[in-house]
C-alpha cells in the first residue's frame, strides 16, 4: 500500500498531542505487585493443603470407625483392663515431643537455607 | 524472539521472578501506548497495563514464541483494555458507511493537513478496535501479521477492515463538519 507517501494528515492526527509516559517506577511497582500476588497464592495453597489434609484425615478416621469401630473399642477396653496397660505412655509421649522438636528444628534449617539461596 | 529473552523466560519460570523486570523495562511503554489511546485517563491506563503484565507473568508458560514477546504482551494489554471498556459499557457512534464514496475523495481528505483537527475528533468516535487498528497500521507501522495477532483477527480481513474504517472516518469528519 502507498500509505507511506499519502495519508499525511491521518498520520499527524494519530500522533499524540502530548506524549504520554508511564512513571519511571512502573517496573518496580509491577514487580512488587507480582511478588505480593505470588506470596498470597503460596499462602492460599498452604491453607488449601492444610484443609485438604484435615478433611482427608477425618474422612479416613470416619471410614475406619465405621468399618472396624466395634472391634477397636473392644480391644481398647480389654487393654485398659490389664494391670500393665499404661507402661508405654511415658516413652510414647517422650518420642512424640522429641519428633515435634526435631520437625521444628528441621523446618527452621530449611527456611534458612532457602533464604541463603 | 532473541535467545536472551528465551533464557530469561526459562529463568523466570524456574522461580526468578525478578528477571521479569527486563520485560517490564523494555515493553511496558509499548503496551501503554496502545492502552492509553483506548483509555485516556492516565491512572486507569497505568493500572490496565499493570494488570496486563501481571497476567502475562502468570501465563508466561503459555507463551510459545509464536510471536515476539512485545506483540504477545501488546495483545494481552489490548484485550485487558477492551474488557475494561466493555464492563463500562461505553457507547460508540455507529455510522452507515454504505453511501457512494470514491476512494479519491477519502484519500484527499486524509492528505489535507488543514483537516487534522477534524480527523482527530473523528478518530475519537471510532470503536476501540478500529482506533487500535489504524494506530497500529498508520502510526506504529506494524506488520499486518502482528496487528492480526494483537487484535485476534484473521490477517486476510485487515485490508478490508482498514478500507471500511477509512470510509467511516471520512463520513465521521463530514458528519462533524455538518453538525
Amino acid at each position: 500500500m502507498e500509505q507511506t507517501i499519502k495519508d499525511r494528515a491521518l498520520k499527524k492526527a494519530l500522533t499524540p498531542e502530548e506524549p504520554r509516559q508511564l512513571p519511571s517506577n512502573f517496573p518496580y511497582l509491577t514487580l512488587r505487585r507480582i511478588k505480593e500476588e505470588q506470596r498470597q497464592e503460596e499462602r492460599r495453597q498452604h491453607k488449601m493443603a492444610i484443609v485438604t489434609t484435615i478433611l482427608v484425615s477425618l474422612a479416613g478416621i470416619a471410614a475406619l470407625l465405621y468399618m472396624v469401630g466395634d472391634v477397636l473399642w473392644k480391644s481398647l477396653v480389654s487393654i485398659c483392663n490389664q494391670p500393665d496397660a499404661f507402661v508405654l505412655v511415658w516413652p510414647t509421649l517422650f518420642c512424640l515431643v522429641f519428633f515435634a522438636l526435631l520437625n521444628h528444628w528441621l523446618s527452621r534449617q530449611y527456611k534458612d537455607t532457602k533464604k541463603v539461596l | 524472539m532473541q535467545t536472551d529473552e528465551k533464557e530469561l523466560i526459562a529463568r523466570i519460570l524456574d522461580g526468578h521472578a525478578e528477571d521479569f523486570g527486563y520485560f517490564l523495562e523494555r515493553y511496558s511503554q509499548e503496551a501503554f501506548a496502545i492502552v492509553v489511546r483506548l483509555v485516556p485517563q492516565q491512572e486507569d491506563a497505568e493500572e490496565l497495563v499493570q494488570d496486563a503484565f501481571v497476567r502475562a507473568f502468570n501465563h508466561l508458560e503459555t507463551f510459545g514464541g509464536r510471536s515476539s514477546f512485545s506483540t504477545w504482551v501488546c495483545r494481552i494489554a489490548y484485550t485487558t483494555a477492551i474488557s475494561w471498556l466493555r464492563k463500562r459499557r461505553m457507547k460508540y457512534l455507529s455510522i452507515d458507511d454504505r453511501p457512494q464514496l470514491t476512494d479519491t475523495e477519502v484519500d484527499e481528505a486524509f492528505d489535507d493537513e488543514s483537516r487534522i483537527e477534524e480527523l482527530r475528533h473523528a478518530i475519537t468516535l471510532l470503536k476501540p478496535d478500529e482506533q487500535t487498528l489504524i494506530t497500529l497500521y498508520y502510526y506504529d507501522n506494524r506488520p499486518l501479521n502482528d496487528i492480526a495477532y494483537i487484535l485476534d483477527v484473521e490477517s486476510n480481513t485487515l485490508a478490508t477492515r482498514l478500507h471500511r474504517i477509512r470510509r467511516k472516518l471520512y463520513l465521521l469528519m463530514k458528519h462533524g463538519t455538518n453538525n
